[in-house]
């Protein structure tokens, strides 16, 4: 079965909690996860409705691989619309959280209305009850998870909540689970906090069954964890190692994306994480592993308790979820800090707070550009320096940003409200509002592409161009290719699966070849793709209808006019008018970017 | 004469001589290329590979440019995510 067959409903308005059977016409068109979660959204809400309302639903989606024994299978997915973006979210985490709801026995908890008082979900199997959360409100995602552990005296709970970011509607607040994994992008924290849901504590004790056949599962299982043997890069030095690629290669986004390349990368990488400092502190304690994963990327580290970031504060001493490529790009580079201590600590403070670091970093990037021009003052920083490069800048923002404080409160707004309140809206380096990842869509054509093209906003999760970008900056070809693989990563997003792997040895056959073992019916290449781009455009009509247009489908004036300063594409910009029209094309869209009604029919999108 | 090789990413593992944590010093003859570095490399054909070289990434047909020493040769996979 894969699937449980079932929901649960709870409604935060009336406090009631109900269980219904799973739609599986739906199941069998959208797999589960995104896309599932993705249907159900698009058909129970409107998504004119602002994102802050009771009139939005937050949903935690499994997707059929979710718990089942097949490598990296403990991802779910948050479903919502996004605080950052106004546009569809769907936020995805690891850990053990996701595993934990579906042995409980649901594929999907969908929450609606907003509570009167804060409240927390209890799940254990078929038990669900909303509990009082007035004691945990204030709390940080650690110490909440700590008073709820207490409170129910099971350590096989699983925990997934809001920090103050959360709380205080930070536009960029995230879902935590287990301490340092998080569905971390577009606001989806934000939602839950304006719901005044603070966590899901889940204990479950099902188990989840494949399709029929166990040896068969078994079979194929063994059979594509083979392919990841001898490919034990991701293990040994986690996705910072893209730290040195991107930066040698040259679309390392550096300083608000003033430059494409930072001179500190080194002290950011691989090697400085693992090699102990002039104190003899080494940053790196081990590597970690989410639920069912054969490939552990996950970064454990330590601050040096000498550094002026922690020296004071004790708490932070022990060991905890360090620094992945995106987190060293969004609070090092892209704020000129080549201090690994201070990016690291700035990392913890996501964690515990609540917040979604690549659009922290990017907002503290613009609001540093926006110092150093002089449209904002110390004054206004509440005295802080906020200059490019200063890492006691970077932590002391960071911790405003977190609890809601002073200056913080407008670097909570993202990029693009606050660029737009100081008078500068082109310093916001992000689409449909949320920030850039850790890639230049100067150096990599394809990936500009794939930013403005993103249905939650810039993402570098949503396709795959990387080899493409690095072959070659010519722009012919990488709309088929970004196309192509939004519809992949859609599907892989929707199976309960890691997309990692594919960076580690597998491929696309492998990822289906589990998904046919495991689920009911037949799925093949074909179908695969298919759900992907199902969804695909599933999200987009859900953005039509919240009011986005083709105007959206763009990247900051910067990226298009400025050209890069220095690295493979020195002297180029992001040519995306060459390859936006195409891609509409491709997909069957108009030249406004609207799905055609032959291309929603062949998909059976109503 | 000596060029330094830089090996980023996954293929820092394969290094041809002993170095730092990704970079090394290769000892080649006059007149040698980056087709030659590849070649002292030996990657196994299944493990693809870009190289950069004077600050740009270069096309397989700029591999027959000669060396000279102090040259750095860069080397690195095809990697996503993040």
């Amino acid at each position: 079965m894969s699937w449980q067959r079932q929901i649960l409903r709870v409604n935060l308005t009336t406090s009631k909690c109900t269980i219904e059977p799973l739609n599986m016409e739906w199941a069998q068109q959208y797999m589960g996860q995104r896309g599932l979660g993705s249907k159900y959204l698009l058909e129970e809400m409107d998504p004119a409705a602002d994102a802050l309302s009771p009139e939005n639903k937050l949903i935690f989606a499994t997707g059929p691989l979710t718990g089942t024994m097949a490598s990296t299978g403990g991802r779910y997915s948050v479903i919502t619309k996004g605080a950052l973006t106004g546009a569809i979210a769907c936020s995805n985490s690891g850990g053990k959280f996701g595993a934990e709801l579906k042995f409980a026995g649901y594929d999907l908890v969908i929450i609606e209305g907003a509570a009167e008082k804060p409240v927390y979900l209890h799940i254990e199997n078929d038990k669900v009850e909303l509990l009082d959360a007035a004691h945990l409100w204030g709390k940080s995602v650690w110490e909440a998870e700590e008073i709820i552990h207490a409170t129910h005296k099971n350590p096989q709970m699983r925990i997934a909540s809001i920090g103050q970011a959360g709380e205080k509607l930070c536009r960029y607040a995230c879902v935590v689970n287990d301490s340092h994994r998080a569905a971390g992008r577009s606001g989806v924290g934000t939602v839950m906090g304006s719901k005044g849901l603070k966590a899901i504590a889940v204990r479950g004790t099902k188990g989840v069954k494949p399709n029929g056949d166990a040896k068969a599962m078994f079979a194929t299982v063994n059979r594509v964890n083979a392919r990841m043997n001898d490919r034990d890069e991701l293990s040994r030095d986690g996705t910072i190692a893209m730290m040195d690629v991107v930066n040698t290669f040259g679309a390392m986004p550096t300083r608000n994306n003033r430059q494409v390349q930072f001179e500190g990368a080194e002290k950011l990488n691989a090697e400085a994480m693992q090699t102990p400092n002039e104190n003899g502190h080494t940053n790196l304690v081990t590597n970690a592993a989410c639920f069912g994963c054969t490939v552990a990327c996950g970064r454990i580290c330590k601050i040096d308790p000498t550094h002026f970031s922690v020296k004071d504060k004790p708490q932070y001493h022990k060991a905890s979820g360090g620094l992945e490529y995106e987190t060293a790009y969004a609070l090092g580079a892209a704020c000129g800090v080549d201090d690994i201590d201070a990016a690291t600590y700035a990392g913890f403070l996501c964690n515990e707070y609540g917040m979604d670091p690549i659009s922290l970093g990017g907002s503290i990037a613009a609001a540093m550009e926006l110092y150093e021009i002089g449209a904002i003052t110390k004054e206004q920083t509440d005295g802080i320096e906020l200059k490019f490069g200063s890492a006691e800048a970077l932590c002391e923002i960071t911790e405003k940003v977190g609890l809601g404080e002073g200056f913080g409160l407008d670097v909570a707004m993202g990029s693009k409200l606050l660029t737009a309140k100081y008078g500068h809206p082109d310093l916001s380096m992000a689409v449909k509002g949320q920030e850039f990842a850790a890639y230049d869509g100067r150096g990599m054509q394809g990936m500009g592409l794939a930013y403005a093209t993103s249905n939650r906003g810039a993402c570098h999760l949503r396709a795959d161009p990387y080899s493409s970008d690095f072959e070659t900056t010519d722009t012919a070809g990488k709309a088929d290719i970004v196309r192509f693989s939004q519809d992949q990563t859609a599907s892989i997003d929707s199976s309960g699966l890691c997309l990692f792997p594919g960076g580690a040895g597998w491929k696309m056959e492998d990822y289906c070849e589990l998904i046919n073992a495991a689920c009911d019916g037949e799925w093949d290449m074909e179908r695969f793709n298919q759900t992907g781009e199902r969804t695909w455009n599933l999200e987009r009509v859900f953005n039509l209808r919240a009011g986005l247009t083709k105007a959206d489908d763009t990247l900051p004036k910067r990226i298009l006019e400025e050209p890069a300063t220095s690295g493979t594409a020195e002297g180029q910009v992001c040519r995306l008018d060459e390859m936006l029209p195409s891609y509409y094309e491709l997909r069957g869209w108009n030249a406004e970017g609207v799905p055609s009604q032959e291309t929603l029919s062949r998909l059976n999108i109503s | 004469m000596k060029i330094s090789l830089k090996m980023l990413g996954g293929l820092r593992v394969f290094l041809p001589t002993p170095g730092e944590f990704s970079r090394c010093d290769l000892q080649l003859s006059e007149g040698a290329t980056i087709n030659d570095v590849i070649a002292k490399v030996g990657l196994a054909p299944d493990r693809p590979f870009f190289v950069m070289f004077d600050g740009k990434k270069l096309q397989e047909s700029d591999y027959a440019t000669p060396l000279k020493d102090g040259d750095e040769v860069t080397m690195f996979p095809p990697i996503k995510g993040g």
